[in-house]
C-alpha cells in the first residue's frame, strides 16, 4: 500500500479522471473528519484574512450624504474607497486562485478531453494577469487616511441609509475617550469586550489573522525555496559542495534569531515584512537537512542514472526527477513549520518586538491582556489564545495526517 | 553474565547522577547565599563587638537633641545672612525633620521593612551605577554633606555641621560634624569628602553623567581636618545642591590606585548611613541591616529588604500575600483595589505628587519643515485632549503640565492655563498655517504631505496607549502619524543623531531643574539634550540670566517668564505628570507622606505588638 | 570509524570560525552599539545628561573598537582580537553590569539548569509510560486519544498558558494559590532544609507546568514510534513464539531496545538544558539564562550576547557531532563518500 504511493504514476493524457500520486495522497490525508475540519478551518482563517476589511470595519459599505449647504445629495462608498493596497492585492490573488480552481474543476468535469497543456496556458495567463495587477496596485494605489467616525455621523443623521459591516468596528477604531469604553467586558455591542485603548477585541482578533497567516505562509515559502535549493545541491553533489554548504547550514543555525530580528528592526524600522524575511532566511536549515538525506539516498537509484545518461540538463534532473520523489518529508515538515512560524511571531509580539502598533497580532493582544502593568483581563486573553491554539493545532493535525499517510511506518520521526 | 553492565544499570546510573546534580544545584543555590552572607558579614564583624556601646551612644544622640531643644542656648540652629552678604547656616545638632517618629506614642524600633524593586541593580558602585533602583539602595547606606527639609525645602547641614556660601556664589565652605562616622567606625573627615569628590570627577572612574553638572567647580580642598572648601569658576544657582548632594565615601575602604579597581567592586557599598549592606542574593533580593554604629537619629528597622520583582502585577500579588510591605502600584491596580470594600481600611493607600516625578511630552524635531511653524505645533496640541487621557488611561491620577517644571516646584507658574482641547479651532489654525486637504485625505503644504513618524520606546504600555490615541486624534485632522517603537538604546542613538521627526518621551523632574540642558540652543550641539533644536533668543537669554542669579525670588520670576516663552513656542507638546501611588501594610504607622518628597520609610515604625520579623 | 570522527572534528574548525565570524558580524553591525550602557531608564523617563565621551571610549575599548591610544582598529583586526581573547578564555566584561560575563552566567546557570532538569524528569515520567501504553494499544481509543491530547498540548501557545496561569492562579481576583514571581520566599534563612526545598518547589510549580506540557507530545511520539518499530522485528516474534509472556516481551525486549532512541534523544537535548526559555522566565520573573540573553539583547550588551550565543552554538555543534557519530555507527548503509 505505501509502495504504491511512493512511485510516481505516469499520467494518462486523456481518459477518466486521472489518479495521480497527489490526488491519492490528498484523498487519504483528508479522509478523517478531524483533518477535514482542520483543513476547512485553515481555509476559513485564510478567507477571513482576505475579507476582513469587509467584516470588521467602522466604515459603511455605502451611505447617503443628505443635501447640505447647497451641496446636493450624494451616495458614497467609504469602505471601497479606503481599501488599502494590501487588501486589494489579497483580493486580486484570491480572485485569481478562485478562477484557477474553478477552471481546473470545471474543465475536468465538463471537458475531460481538454488537453492538459492548453489548460496550463490558461492558468498561466491568469497567474500573470494577477501578478501584473498586484504590481500595478502596489505602484499606483495610495492608501487613504480617513479617521471619520461614521457611526457617530450616522447617529447624528449626518449620513443616512448607511450599511455597516457585521462588526462595525475597525481594528484601530477608538471612540472618543470621554465615552470611557476602556477594558469593558463582553456586551451586545462589543461581543468580546474592549481592550485597554477602548477598541473592539473581536475586530482586532479577526484582523490579526492577516499577520499570522502572512507570517506563516510567506516565511515558510522563503524557507522552503532556500532549503530546497541548498538541500538538493548538498545531497546531489556531496563532496566539497556538501561540506561547504553543510557548514553554512551549521553557521546559520548558530545565529541568535531574537537578536537578529531586533537588529534588523533597529536598522530598517519595525515592519512585519522584515520578520517574515528573517524567519524565512533563518528557518530553512531543517528543510535543507531533510532534503539532503533524501537526495543522498535517491541519487544512487537507477532511474536517476538513467536520466543523467539520457543527457538531461542538471536542473531538470534535480528538480523534475529527484525532487518530486524526495519532497514529501519536506512538505510534511513545512506544515509543522507553518505552525512554528505562527508561534514564533506571536511570541515575538508578546515580548514587544513584533508588529508596530496599532496593527493587531495575537501575541500583542495576549500581552495587552495580561500586561504586567495592568490587572488581568481574561476576556482579552481568551480570544487570541484560542485562535492561536486552534490555528497551530490545525496545522499540526493536518501535518500529522500527511505524515502518517506518506510514511506510516515512521510515524515517530522528526 | 551476572556482572554484565546492562541497560537497566545504565538507567539507574543516569537517574542517580541526575538526582545528585539536582540536589547539588539546590544546595548550591543555598550555599551561594551563605557565602555571600559570610563575605559581607566579615566586613562588619569588627562592628559587632562595639554594637552595645554604639547603641548606648545612639540613645545619647536622641537625648542630647531633646536637651538642646529645651535649653537651646549655644545649641540653637543658625540660618542667617552675614554682614558681608555671605549666607551662613549652622545646625549644631543633627536636624530632626518634620514627620520623624521618635516622639510618637507607641513608637518602637524593630521589625523589618520589605520592599520591592522593579529591577535588580547591576551594581552598587557609587557614582558609577546608573539605575534608579541602585539609587534607592544607596540612599539608605550613603549620605551627603547636606540634606533637604521636605517641607521648607531648605538645604540643611547633615554630615556637615555648618556651611557658608560666599555672596558672589563662588565659594562654599563646609565644616563637618564631629560625631559623624562611617559604619566601620572611622570618623568622616575632610579628606573623605575630597576623596569622594575626586573619585566622582575621575575620568577613569566609569562615571560621566555627573561631569556636566560639576563642570563649574574649580577646586575642592581640605582646609584642616574637618573643613572643606569648594570654589567655582562661575556662579551657578545649583552649586550648593551639587556639592552638598553627592555621596561621601570612606577613603580607607574605597581607596584605589587604578580606577579599574574601583570600577569592578560592584558589591561593595559602605558609607555613613543608617543601614549597611548585609546580603545580596542575585536575582532575588538585597538585605540591608541596621548600622550598629550609626551616628545620627537611630534607624527604626532592624532590616530593610529589597526584593526584585519586575512584573508590577506580580509585585502587587506578592504584596497582597504579605510578601512585601509596600508597593508602588499602577493606576488601574489602584482603582481596582481601592474600590474593594474594606481595602482602604486594611491598607494605607497613598496617592500623591512628588517633586521628583517627571513629565511626559511629545517633542518635535523643529528642523523639519512641517514643524517649523508655531501655529502648526499649537494646532497639534489643540487636537489632543490631555484631561481625557489622564481620566481614561490613568484614571485621573496625573496632573496636566503646561511647561517643563514640576507642578510642586516654585519654578512652575501655576497661572498659565493649558492649551484647550479644540479640534475645530485646530483645523482653522492648520489652514492658517498653510495646510490644505490633499487627495489622499492627508494635509498638504507646498507639495509636502503632513506625514511623520513618532518615535517611542518599546516595552512601555502606557506610552503605547497614549500614542495610539494621539495617532487617532491627529488622523481626524488629516495628519498621518506612524508609530515607531524602538528599544531605548536605539532611541537614544536616534535622538543624539537627530534622526527623528517626533518623539514621545519623558524627563525626570526635580525641585528646581536647570532648563539649560533641554531648552538652550547651545544644547543642540554636541549631542546635547535639546534634540529638537529649540532655538529661541529670548529663552537663551532668560536661561543664562537665571542660572547666574543667586537670589531665589528673582530667579523664580525669570523661570516663570521662561515658562511663558516655552508655552508660547510649544517646542514640546506637554502632557502630564503622573501621581505616585502606594499601598503600605497596615502594621506600619506614621506612613503619611510629609512635604514634597512623597513617602519616606525612614519615618515609619511598627508598634511592638504588631512586629512581624525579629 | 576513527578516521570519520577525526574528519568530523576537523570539519568543525571551519564551522566554528564561520560561526564566530557570523556572530561578530551580526553583533558588530547592530546599531546602538556605542550608546549601549548609556541608557538610563527610569520608568520610561530619560534622565537629563550631556554627551558622554569618556563612557563611549571605555565601551569602545572593551569591544576592541579602539586601541589604548584611542585609534580606531580596522574590522578584521577587531575580529581577530575578539577571537584571540575568546580563545584565551577572556569572554569580556558586560557593558551593563560591571562584572565579567562568565560570572553573570555562573549566577544564572544553576537557576535555569535546575528548572530544566526538573521539567525534563517530569516529561520523562509522563511521556515514557504514555508512549509505551499508546504503542501497546496501537490504533485503539487510548492511542488515538493520547495522540490527539498530546498534540493539542503541544499546540497550546506557551504565552497564553503562562499569562493565564499567572492571571488566574496567582491573582487575588481569582485564585491566589501560587506566588507570582521569583523562586524563594522572603525569609528563607529562617527555614530549615526541608522547608527551603518545599518553598522552592512551591515557587517553581507554575513555571514547571508551563515548560513541561509541550514536551510530552514530542517524547511520547518518539517512544511510541520506536517501540512500534521494534515490535515488528523478527526477534520479538521469536520471543513470542518461544512462549515468553506478553508483558515480559514488552519490558525486557521491546522497551529495552527502544531505550537507545531515548538515550540519543536525551543526549541531543542536553545543550537545550543550559538555555532557558525566554518566555517562561520573562512571565514568571525568573532570573535565568533566557532572561539574561533577552535583557542583554534589549540593552545591546554585546559581550553577553556574544558569549551566550557562542556557548549555545558550540554546544549544539557538539551535540550534532555526537548524533552524527551515533548514526554512522548505527546505520552502516549511510554513505559518507
Amino acid at each position: 500500500m505505501p509502495d504504491a504511493l511512493t512511485s510516481t504514476v505516469r499520467m494518462p493524457e486523456n481518459g477518466p479522471p486521472p489518479q495521480t500520486f497527489w490526488s491519492r495522497v490528498r484523498a487519504r490525508v483528508f479522509r478523517p473528519w478531524m483533518v477535514k475540519f482542520c483543513a476547512s478551518y485553515i481555509v476559513l482563517v485564510c478567507l477571513i484574512a482576505v475579507f476582513v476589511p469587509f467584516l470588521a470595519t467602522g466604515k459603511p459599505y455605502t451611505c447617503i450624504v443628505p443635501a447640505h449647504h447647497g451641496v446636493p445629495m450624494q451616495r458614497k462608498y467609504p469602505l471601497f474607497r479606503d481599501l488599502t493596497s494590501v487588501s486589494w492585492v489579497l483580493l486580486v490573488v484570491t480572485g485569481a486562485l478562485a478562477v484557477q480552481g474553478s477552471c481546473v474543476f470545471f474543465t475536468r468535469r465538463l471537458m475531460p478531453d481538454m488537453r492538459r497543456r492548453r489548460r496550463r496556458v490558461w492558468l498561466a495567463v491568469v497567474t500573470v494577469a494577477a501578478v501584473i495587477a498586484s504590481g500595478l496596485i502596489v505602484a499606483l494605489h495610495h492608501n487613504r487616511l480617513d479617521a471619520t467616525n461614521y457611526r457617530s455621523l450616522a447617529a447624528h443623521e449626518k449620513i443616512t441609509h448607511a450599511i455597516f459591516a457585521p462588526i462595525p468596528w475597525g481594528y484601530a477604531a477608538m471612540e472618543p475617550l470621554s465615552k470611557n469604553l476602556i477594558n469593558k467586558l463582553p456586551s451586545q455591542q462589543h461581543w468580546l469586550g474592549t481592550d485597554g485603548e477602548g477598541r473592539d477585541v473581536l475586530s482586532r482578533l479577526l484582523w490579526s489573522t492577516r499577520v499570522a497567516m502572512g507570517i506563516g505562509f510567506i516565511s515558510q515559502f522563503i524557507a522552503l525555496a532556500i532549503g530546497v535549493v541548498v538541500g538538493s545541491m548538498t545531497g546531489y553533489f556531496s563532496g566539497i559542495v556538501d561540506i561547504l554548504l553543510m557548514r553554512l547550514v551549521e553557521i546559520v543555525e548558530s545565529v541568535p534569531l531574537f537578536f537578529l530580528i531586533l537588529t534588523f528592526v533597529a536598522i530598517y524600522g519595525r515592519h512585519i515584512f522584515y520578520i517574515m524575511v528573517i524567519l524565512g532566511v533563518t528557518g530553512w536549515t531543517g528543510y535543507a537537512r531533510l532534503l539532503r538525506g533524501e537526495f543522498l539516498h535517491l541519487r544512487q537509484l537507477d532511474y536517476v542514472t538513467a536520466a543523467q545518461a539520457s543527457g538531461l540538463p542538471l536542473w531538470r534532473v534535480l528538480f523534475r526527477h529527484i525532487l518530486p520523489n524526495g519532497v514529501t518529508p519536506v512538505l510534511v515538515s513545512a506544515s509543522f513549520g507553518l505552525a512554528g512560524a505562527v508561534t514564533i511571531e506571536s511570541s515575538l509580539s508578546y515580548l514587544g518586538v513584533g508588529v508596530r502598533p496599532p496593527t493587531p497580532s495575537w501575541g500583542q493582544m495576549l500581552n495587552a491582556a495580561g500586561n504586567p502593568a495592568t490587572v488581568f483581563h481574561w476576556w482579552q486573553a481568551l480570544g487570541p489564545g484560542m485562535m492561536l491554539f486552534i490555528t497551530v493545532l490545525a496545522f499540526n493535525i493536518v501535518g500529522e495526517s500527511f505524515r502518517d499517510t506518506l510514511d506510516p511506518r515512521n510515524a515517530g520521526a522528526g | 553474565m551476572n556482572n554484565r553492565f546492562t541497560v537497566k544499570d545504565f538507567i539507574y546510573m543516569m537517574l542517580l547522577v541526575v538526582a545528585l546534580v539536582l540536589l547539588g544545584l539546590i544546595l548550591g543555590s543555598m550555599n551561594y547565599q551563605t557565602r555571600q552572607m559570610v563575605s559581607l558579614r566579615q566586613q562588619i564583624t569588627a562592628g559587632n563587638r562595639l554594637e552595645l556601646e554604639a547603641i548606648s551612644r545612639l540613645h545619647g544622640v536622641a537625648g542630647a537633641a531633646a536637651v538642646s531643644n529645651k535649653s537651646g542656648r549655644s545649641q540653637a540652629n543658625i540660618r542667617e545672612t552675614l554682614a558681608n552678604g555671605d549666607r551662613y547656616v549652622c545646625y549644631p545638632q543633627v536636624p530632626i525633620f518634620p514627620g520623624s517618629p521618635y516622639k510618637l506614642p507607641g513608637y518602637a524600633p524593630g521589625d523589618w521593612l520589605v520592599q520591592s524593586l522593579g529591577s535588580e541593580p547591576h551594581s552598587l558602585i557609587p557614582f558609577v551605577t546608573r539605575s534608579a533602583t541602585a539609587a534607592d539602595i544607596q540612599g539608605e547606606v550613603l549620605e551627603s554633606l547636606l540634606a533637604r527639609n521636605p517641607v521648607t525645602l531648605h538645604w540643611v547641614p547633615w554630615l556637615s555641621r555648618s556651611y557658608l556660601v560666599a555672596k558672589d556664589g563662588l565659594k562654599i565652605t563646609f565644616k563637618l560634624r564631629r560625631r559623624a562616622c562611617f559604619s566601620n567606625g572611622e570618623p568622616v573627615l575632610a579628606s573623605d569628602v575630597v576623596f569622594s569628590f575626586n573619585t566622582m570627577m575621575n575620568p577613569h572612574v566609569n562615571d560621566a553623567q555627573n561631569w556636566s553638572y560639576y563642570s563649574d567647580v574649580k577646586s575642592c580642598v581640605a582646609a584642616g581636618k574637618r573643613t572643606v572648601i569648594f570654589t567655582f569658576k562661575k556662579p551657578y544657582f545649583k552649586a550648593l545642591e551639587e556639592v552638598g548632594g553627592f555621596s561621601i565615601l570612606p577613603e580607607k575602604v574605597y581607596q584605589f590606585t587604578k580606577a579599574s579597581q574601583y570600577n569592578t567592586r560592584s558589591r561593595l557599598l559602605e558609607g555613613s548611613g543608617p543601614y549597611v549592606l548585609y546580603r545580596w542574593a542575585p536575582g532575588r533580593k538585597m538585605v540591608l541591616k541596621k548600622n550598629p554604629r550609626y551616628w545620627g537619629p537611630p534607624p527604626v528597622f532592624n532590616r530593610i529588604v529589597f526584593r526584585f520583582i519586575e512584573n508590577p502585577q506580580a509585585a502587587l500579588a506578592t504584596y497582597l500575600r504579605g510578601g512585601i510591605d509596600s508597593d508602588g502600584v499602577e493606576p488601574s491596580q489602584w482603582r481596582k483595589y481601592t474600590a474593594e470594600p474594606g481595602f482602604t481600611s486594611r491598607n494605607h493607600c497613598y496617592k500623591y505628587l512628588t517633586s521628583s516625578s517627571g513629565y511626559l511630552y511629545v517633542g518635535w524635531n523643529l528642523k523639519q519643515p512641517m514643524f517649523k511653524d508655531r501655529r502648526t505645533r499649537v494646532a497639534l496640541a489643540m487636537l489632543v485632549n490631555v484631561p481625557a487621557i489622564i481620566k481614561t488611561f490613568l484614571y485621573g491620577m496625573a496632573t496636566q503640565v503646561t511647561g517643563p517644571f514640576n507642578p510642586l516646584s516654585p519654578q512652575n507658574d501655576g497661572k498659565i492655563k493649558p492649551i484647550p482641547y479644540d479640534p475645530a479651532a485646530a483645523k482653522i489654525m492648520l489652514q492658517k498655517a498653510g495646510w490644505h486637504m490633499g487627495p489622499d485625505g492627508v494635509l498638504v503644504r507646498n507639495g509636502q504631505e503632513f506625514k511623520f513618524s513618532l518615535l517611542i520606546p518599546s516595552q512601555q504600555p502606557l506610552l503605547q496607549k497614549i500614542c495610539v490615541y494621539l495617532q487617532r486624534q491627529w488622523a481626524t485632522a488629516g495628519i498621518d502619524c506612524r508609530i515607531s517603537p524602538v528599544e531605548f538604546s536605539i532611541m537614544i542613538r536616534r535622538l543624539n543623531h537627530r534622526q527623528f521627526t517626533a518623539t514621545l518621551l519623558g524627563w525626570t523632574g526635580s525641585i528646581e531643574s536647570d532648563p539649560y540642558q533641554i531648552f538652550d540652543s547651545k544644547s543642540y550641539l554636541d549631542e546635547g539634550s535639546n534634540a529638537g533644536d529649540f532655538d529661541n533668543a529670548e529663552a537663551d537669554k532668560l536661561i543664562s540670566q537665571g542660572r547666574r542669579e543667586m537670589n531665589t525670588a528673582r530667579r523664580m520670576r525669570i523661570w516663570h517668564h521662561l515658562q511663558r516663552v516655552i508655552y508660547r513656542e510649544q517646542p514640546y507638546l506637554f502632557l502630564f505628570t503622573s501621581d505616585s501611588l502606594s499601598f503600605v501594610h497596615q502594621r506600619f504607622r506614621n506612613t503619611r507622606p510629609v512635604g514634597k518628597f512623597g513617602l519616606n520609610p525612614a519615618n515609619w515604625y511598627v508598634p511592638l505588638k504588631e512586629q512581624k520579623y525579629p | 570509524m576513527t578516521s570519520y570522527i577525526i574528519r568530523r572534528l576537523l570539519l568543525m574548525v571551519p564551522t566554528l570560525l564561520g560561526m564566530t565570524f557570523m556572530l561578530f558580524a551580526v553583533v558588530r553591525f547592530a546599531p546602538g552599539l556605542r550608546e549601549a550602557g548609556q541608557a538610563n531608564v527610569v520608568q520610561g523617563m530619560m534622565q537629563s545628561k550631556q554627551a558622554q565621551k569618556q563612557e563611549q571610549m571605555l565601551v569602545a575599548l572593551r569591544l576592541h573598537l579602539v586601541d589604548k591610544n584611542g585609534h580606531p582598529i580596522s574590522l578584521p583586526m577587531q575580529y581577530l582580537l575578539w577571537l584571540k581573547s575568546t580563545c584565551e578564555g577572556h569572554l569580556g566584561t558586560s557593558l551593563e553590569y560591571p562584572e565579567p560575563v562568565l560570572k553573570l552566567i555562573e549566577q544564572r546557570l544553576p537557576v535555569t539548569l535546575t528548572i530544566n532538569l526538573i521539567s525534563m524528569i517530569v516529561i520523562y515520567l509522563v511521556a515514557v509510560p504514555g508512549g509505551l501504553l499508546a504503542a501497546v494499544n496501537r490504533d485503539r481509543l487510548f492511542d488515538r486519544g493520547y495522540g490527539l491530547m498530546s498534540l493539542a498540548l503541544y499546540s497550546l501557545p506557551m504565552i497564553w498558558v503562562g499569562s493565564s496561569l499567572l492571571g488566574f492562579f496567582a491573582n487575588p481576583e481569582f485564585f491566589n494559590w501560587f506566588p507570582a514571581a521569583g523562586l524563594h520566599a522572603t525569609n528563607t534563612q529562617s527555614m530549615d532544609f526541608f522547608q527551603y526545598i518545599g518553598d522552592y518547589f512551591y515557587h517553581i510549580t507554575m513555571p514547571i507546568v508551563c515548560s513541561t506540557y509541550a514536551g510530552f507530545a514530542f517524547l511520547s511520539k518518539q517512544v511510541r514510534g520506536s517501540i512500534l518499530d521494534n515490535l515488528g522485528q523478527d526477534y520479538i516474534r521469536t520471543a513470542r513464539a518461544k512462549g515468553v509472556k506478553g508483558s515480559t516481551v514488552m519490558l525486557r525486549h521491546v522497551f529495552r531496545n527502544s531505550l537507545l532512541t531515548l538515550i540519543t534523544l536525551t543526549g541531543m537535548s542536553l545543550p537545550g538544558l543550559l538555555g532557558g526559555s525566554v518566555i517562561v522566565e520573562q512571565i514568571f520573573s525568573i532570573d535565568g539564562m533566557g532572561r539574561l540573553a533577552y535583557t542583554a539583547t534589549l540593552a545591546r550588551d554585546l559581550p553577553v550576547i556574544q558569549t551566550v550565543a557562542l556557548i549555545g552554538s558550540v554546544l549544539t555543534l557538539l551535540s550534532y557531532l555526537a548524533v552524527d557519530i551515533c548514526y554512522a555507527m548505527a546505520d552502516p548503509r549511510v554513505s559518507y563518500a
